[in-house]
């Protein structure tokens, strides 16, 4: 023994480890697993009523022997400032607030009033909150949403998650993450995009909040009444886009449903106790209602809300925005038909230039066409060479349809001075001096958009 | 005139070897000649003893002389004289000494014959494809293993015995052409200088080899296989052969051969490479997995994917221990039900594993006392063990410690540790080899047969891991 | 045994001590003042730095087994040597405290969420002593050994980034001016390669592994200049708010968190750079304290790095925005002296050895 003490003692850093070991095993006998300390927060809202904010968090609650819809709770906790209104929240909630898992923040449409970076800096600024946790706007209450979400899927919010993910890759064809808006916050426009979910109440449910979002049946509902298997329903009516000009439907299957067979029931909206603030608020009735939109921020403003065809001709110059379904009206004599068809793919050649000292867009889009229906013409399975190839008249029309989808995007970008789609930077980048110069005459990047004249031109081609 | 009084000499080494029941002793008279025969019944071959000895002895007719016994008249391959003072050990070496009335010189016989057993395939290390030859206690049956796999001349044999009591024969046997002359010498000087009363087995001599001994890690390589040796001499490594040992120690040591499985050799090389990564992260896995697993839950519930976290606070929110006292608990369960599997009779053996794995386990948790997680991460962290079995010893106890740095300390307190050891172990070499090569230090010509492996076709260098004295194969 | 490494060793060292505070809080730093435009100070200050290499190499085959003081002494007197051992002394110690609150500060907001000091000093402080204690050799195999671990996990991070869109930042948009001022403000961040030289003797120098050497300390250049190329490119405009440069690179790539946190990745490579890192800069400082201090041996140097280590952290420096501060404001001056004019001035001494050589052999 008083040997292998010695040779311990030859080599000190033998010794030193061995000390740290003695010593720190106690600390970590008694250290309990974190989990048991800290409120796993999913989802955050901010809501902001008068001068006073709300903080709700979506947070899960371990406990034993109970279904994962009865462990989320939301929670929530008022204050003059998010820091305060949080931490209220935090003690309402007994334990540690950890926002590292949180996968979603959703403001009510009241804090886009003004500018809303001044209210969530302290998402900014908490280091344990991602910056590329989602981040989108609601037009009730952030609070309303968040408990809607609670039983849309056994697991943790994740099918909220999942929508704002659909929605981020196909509609918006850019993230909607705190990361994007502040991306576009400091952007030569200082113009952002985010996301957009309403909550909507159910068969009068509830009286208030229920805004104008609620007249609108969206392609997804998503019923939230906890009445157990599958809450998700879909509705083949379809928002009145007037703008299009293509007034015909197009029947939306249910691409989110999946394995929600699990919920367990229970009104969870309104589970007991979980409403630790007693604001009123009861999340009974209420429903997540994702009709695609989106929201344009100026200066952290709202400027305008966004339907699902202003955002698709937002988004033609993007190559990623794919998928879109353009539908054209053929006044044949006996029977009027209407042609569906979807971009499958697409080509982009863009060509910046100063003519005469204003600046001209050009571009052309090379899409790559598929017709998907005919409605009011069927033939038994067969291989159609018909219509695969587009007429030349079907064209026209398409292109028009096109055109005015653009034209249409870009007249609201313009009249709210909002360049999402980064016009100023590809003028920046290409044209580096004479758009400095052009800036300057102009006074500002905020009108260069109205200056720009847009030469887009769209190639078809079928299968 | 008379040489030796037979009568006294018998009666004094019967006195010697304490009147052992075994002492035997003859006589052959023929005239006044007269030859005695001293041996123990109980290591000698008795029936070699009268084909070889005594039948010849009665159909010679000439004058019985020391040279005529050993060249005409004895049928035996080794006999030797000795001298007198050597005549207890080679009785207790299952000699049989003769002495004669006639000449002051002394004869031994070897006809040393005890139960051996067969050169079966050793429990340790099973093949799949491979010879199935394995070490066996005989010192001499061993030697004929290895001889067998190499018929050269450069063959060195060297023999010593060690233990004042067990006066155990040790056989060092490496490759002359290959071997290095400085680690050989360095192996003699250290054999030679050990005091010791008795070896049992070759681990005795292990740590009086080792260049330091107090260390947790080994730093002599062993085998039980003669084609293992075979090939590890070929490398230029020494073999130490312990008589009664199956166990056949090499030096110099480095941990890669604790990777290397005889069996990578005789598969396709791009099998054995991804093996060899399996092995590696077995290790990896054997000795982090549990201390990762506690850290996660003590310091860094952030890191775990959203999912899994929900399972492990579902699952440990009823336990009434804390995370690092429930996987420390799992950990003695399994320790215990191992030791106990190993002493128990093959016949319970069933038992053991039954009362194991469904009693203690399901029941521990379904009686709220342990969690499925843990359960699971300290029985992958025990069965990647045996991934490298040669070092399950060592890893065992780096799984404690990194068990107590992950619960005390964090991840940053594995990543430390994990730093530290391998620095010491970088500080470790056994014979001049690093003991991490050709990793550390990098030895790029050793790579071929490191973790990722290339044919034998294209190892014609000899690692130089073990500096060896020539550098290609031939 | 003999404690002497081989020029790969050296280069891997070389290559590691590179990345100290570049691969988190740097990027952002040199962002906020000018802006992408931080890819050309660093490139002129690698550039720079790089020069280093070639002087290096030619001051050990100038002096092939002398040591860095000896060749200090005979050109700039014994007081000469000391004073700069003691300025190299005061570089590495700051070097060692910036580094670990830098990682401390990303550290606790990832992984830990509390204050976790001393858990920090106790991983950290002795792994450091133990590479003192047993010397450059083994501390250099273990960083041979984790070195392809270590990379592996670094190009991962820059390779996961092309995952999500990203494109090229707008680059001239500050002006020179800014530009050179910034060159100077983070000039302690960089000359990094002084401590090859104080450990110069214990290098075993060969020509033909003058490539490989050349190589490391050139891929680490590359792989720092990469990590800001692709940092800029990915958060163009708000570089800025984003401190932890080779995390923030894998977190944003990976859409809603999809594969879990494999942002862990990030951190074990953090983790072990760092811990090489102090490593190597308490091995420079105990080197440095020895040559100053010649009858004290490695125990003292190792109690009095302790002592200063963590009367520094906790008196002067202990806030982390201190530490940053004062690497902008009076640090530069000490890192232009040991990055910059320490190798000019060794450049001297090869010349004035060769005409000493000569006026010996005339």
């Amino acid at each position: 023994m008083r040997n292998q003490i010695k040779n311990l003692f030859k080599n000190p850093m033998i010794l030193v480890f061995i000390a740290i070991l003695v010593c720190f095993t106690p600390q970590s006998l008694y250290s309990p697993g974190q989990n048991r300390e800290v409120g796993v927060v999913v989802g955050i809202g901010i809501d902001k009523q008068a001068d006073e904010f709300e903080v709700s968090l979506l947070t899960f609650i371990p406990t034993a022997q109970q279904s994962y819809e009865q462990m989320n709770s939301v929670i929530s906790g008022k204050g003059e400032t998010v820091a305060k209104a949080l931490y209220n929240a935090q003690i309402a909630m007994g334990r540690k607030v950890g926002l590292s898992h949180a996968k979603t923040t959703v403001v009510n449409q009241e804090l886009l009033k003004n500018d809303v970076a001044e209210y969530i800096d302290y998402l900014s600024r908490v280091a344990s909150l991602s910056e590329n946790t989602v981040f989108i706007c609601t037009d009730s209450s952030a609070k309303d949403l968040l408990q809607a979400s609670i039983s849309l899927e056994s697991t943790v919010g994740m099918q909220l998650e999942q929508i704002i993910g659909y929605n981020a890759k196909n509609l918006y064809v850019t993230d909607t993450s705190l990361e994007a808006f502040y991306k576009g916050y400091y952007s030569k426009a200082s113009s952002s995009l985010i996301g957009f979910i309403s909550v909507e109440c159910e068969d009068g449910a509830c009286q208030d909040g229920a805004s104008g979002a609620s007249q609108n049946i969206g392609p997804t509902q998503i019923n939230t009444a906890g009445t157990g298997a599958n809450d998700i329903s879909s509705s083949s009516s379809m928002s009145g886009s007037s703008r299009s000009g293509s007034g015909s439907g197009t029947t939306t299957t249910n691409s989110t449903s999946g394995g929600s067979g699990g919920g367990s029931g229970g009104n969870s909206g309104s589970d007991g106790g979980s409403d630790s603030s007693g604001s009123g608020s009861s999340g009974g009735g209420k429903k997540i209602l994702n009709e695609g939109k989106a929201v344009l921020l100026k200066n952290g403003k709202l400027m305008e809300t966004l339907s699902v065809d202003l955002l698709n001709g937002i988004n033609l110059l993007n190559i990623e925005s794919i998928n879109q379904i353009i539908t054209i009206n053929e006044d044949k004599e006996e029977k009027p038909l209407k042609f569906s068809y979807r971009i499958k793919n697409k080509r982009i050649n863009i060509v910046t230039k100063f003519e005469n000292g204003y600046p001209v867009y050009g571009a052309q889009l090379i899409l790559g066409l598929e017709l998907v229906e005919i409605d009011g013409y069927h033939e038994n399975l067969k291989v159609n060479t018909e219509f695969s190839d587009i007429k030349p008249e079907i064209r026209k029309k398409i292109d028009q349809n096109l055109k005015n989808q653009f034209t249409e995007a870009i007249e609201v970008l313009r009249k709210n001075r909002t360049d999402v789609i980064g016009i100023n930077e590809a003028f920046f980048k290409a044209h580096r001096k004479e758009y400095l110069h052009f800036i300057d005459e102009i006074g500002g990047t905020d009108k260069f958009l109205d200056y720009v004249n847009f030469k887009v031109n769209f190639v078809l081609e079928s299968d | 005139m008379s040489y030796f009084n037979l009568d006294k000499k018998i009666e004094e080494y019967k006195m010697l070897l304490n009147d052992s029941i075994d002492f035997a002793h003859r006589f052959y008279e023929k005239g006044d000649q007269k030859i005695a025969f001293i041996f123990l019944k109980s290591i000698t071959s008795q029936e070699l003893l009268s084909e070889a000895v005594f039948t010849p002895l009665q159909f010679y007719n000439g004058k019985l002389s020391i040279e005529n016994l050993q060249n005409k008249i004895l049928k035996c391959s080794d006999i030797k004289e000795i001298e007198e003072d050597e005549i207890i050990n080679e009785i207790l070496g299952g000699k049989i000494i003769l002495l004669t009335n006639f000449s002051d010189k002394v004869i031994a016989i070897d006809l040393l014959k005890f139960p051996t057993r067969q050169p079966t395939e050793p429990p340790t290390s099973p093949v799949i494809q491979g010879p199935r030859e394995g070490f066996v206690e005989d010192l001499q049956t061993n030697i004929t293993l290895i001889r067998r796999r190499l018929k050269t001349k450069n063959l060195v044999l060297k023999s010593f015995q060690i233990g004042s009591e067990s006066q155990t024969k040790i056989a060092v046997t490496y490759l002359k052409d290959i071997a290095n002359d400085e680690i050989v010498r360095k192996v003699i000087k250290k054999l030679k200088k050990i005091k010791i009363d008795g070896i049992i087995d070759s681990y005795y001599i292990l740590s009086f080899l080792e260049e330091r001994p107090n260390s947790l890690f080994k730093q002599i390589g062993n085998a039980e296989k003669p084609d293992i040796i075979a090939s590890k001499m070929l490398e230029g490594k020494i073999a130490i052969i312990v008589d009664n040992s199956p166990i056949v120690l090499t030096v110099p040591f480095a941990i890669i051969e604790d990777l290397q499985n005889s069996n990578d050799y005789y598969t396709n090389h791009h099998y054995s490479s991804v093996i060899r990564v399996i092995r590696l992260l077995g290790l990896l896995i054997a000795i982090l997995a549990p201390g990762f697993y506690l850290s996660l839950q003590i310091f860094h519930y952030n890191i775990l994917p959203l999912n899994f976290l929900v399972t492990i606070a579902d699952t440990t929110l009823g336990l009434p221990f804390t995370p690092f006292i429930e996987i420390a608990f799992i950990f003695l369960l399994f320790q215990i039900l191992y030791e106990v599997s190993l002493r128990l009779p093959s016949y319970l053996g069933l038992a053991t594993s039954v009362v194991g794995a469904l009693i203690l386990g399901d029941t521990g948790v379904k009686a709220g006392l342990i969690s499925p997680p843990g359960v699971i991460i300290v029985a992958l962290a025990k069965i990647a063990l045996y991934t490298v079995p040669e070092q399950a010893s060592q890893i065992t106890v780096l799984q404690i410690v990194f068990l107590i740095l992950g619960g005390s300390l964090g991840i940053m307190g594995i990543m430390a540790g994990m730093v530290y050891v391998v620095n010491y172990l970088n500080k470790l070499d056994s014979y001049g080899t690093p003991y991490l090569a050709p990793y550390s230090p990098r030895i790029p010509k050793d790579l071929k047969d490191a973790i990722i492996t290339n044919s034998i076709i294209e190892m014609d260098e000899l690692p130089k891991t073990y500096s060896p004295k020539k550098e290609k194969r031939k | 045994m003999k404690d002497r490494i081989s020029m790969r060793q050296a280069g891997i060292i070389s290559l590691l001590i590179i990345f100290s505070n570049k691969i988190l809080l740097l990027p952002s730093l040199m962002h906020e003042y000018i802006k992408a435009d931080a890819m050309f100070a660093i490139i002129m200050l690698f550039a720079i730095e790089f020069l280093a290499v070639p002087i290096f190499l030619k001051l050990k085959r100038t002096f092939p087994q002398e040591r860095l003081y000896d060749i200090l002494k005979r050109y700039i007197t014994v007081v000469g040597a000391k004073l700069l051992y003691i300025a190299s002394l005061v570089f590495m110690i700051f070097k060692a405290l910036l580094v670990f609150s830098v990682v401390y500060v990303y550290l606790k907001e990832q992984i830990y969420q509390n204050e976790f000091v001393w858990i920090a000093l106790i991983s950290f402080l002795p792994i450091m002593n133990h590479a003192v204690m047993s010397g450059i050799k083994p501390t250099a195999r273990t960083m041979e050994l984790f070195f392809g671990v270590l990379i592996a996990g670094f190009v991962f991070c820059l390779i996961i980034s092309f995952f999500t869109p990203i494109s090229t930042p707008y680059f001239f948009v500050s002006s020179a001016k800014d530009i050179f001022a910034s060159i100077y403000k983070y000039a302690f961040t960089f000359g990094d390669s002084l401590f090859l030289y104080l450990i110069i003797d214990k290098i075993d120098y060969k020509k033909s592994e003058e490539k490989k050497f050349y190589f490391y300390v050139a891929f680490g250049m590359f792989l720092v200049v990469a990590l800001f190329f692709l940092f800029y490119c990915k958060y163009q405009l708000t570089s800025f708010m984003h401190n932890n440069a080779l995390a923030d690179l894998l977190v944003f790539s990976v859409h809603f968190n999809a594969i879990g946190r494999l942002d862990i990745v990030a951190m074990l490579t953090i983790m072990l750079s760092t811990l090489f890192q102090m490593e190597l800069f308490c091995y420079g400082f105990c080197e440095s304290f020895i040559s100053i201090f010649p009858p004290l041996n490695k125990k003292y140097a190792i109690i009095l790095f302790d002592l200063m280590f963590l009367i520094l952290y906790y008196i002067f420096i202990g806030k982390y925005e201190i530490m940053v501060k004062s690497t902008i404001t009076w640090l530069p001056v000490l890192g232009v002296i040991m990055g910059y004019i320490f190798p000019l001035a060794c450049y001297i001494f090869t010349f004035l050895k060769r005409r000493g050589n000569n006026e010996k052999s005339d």
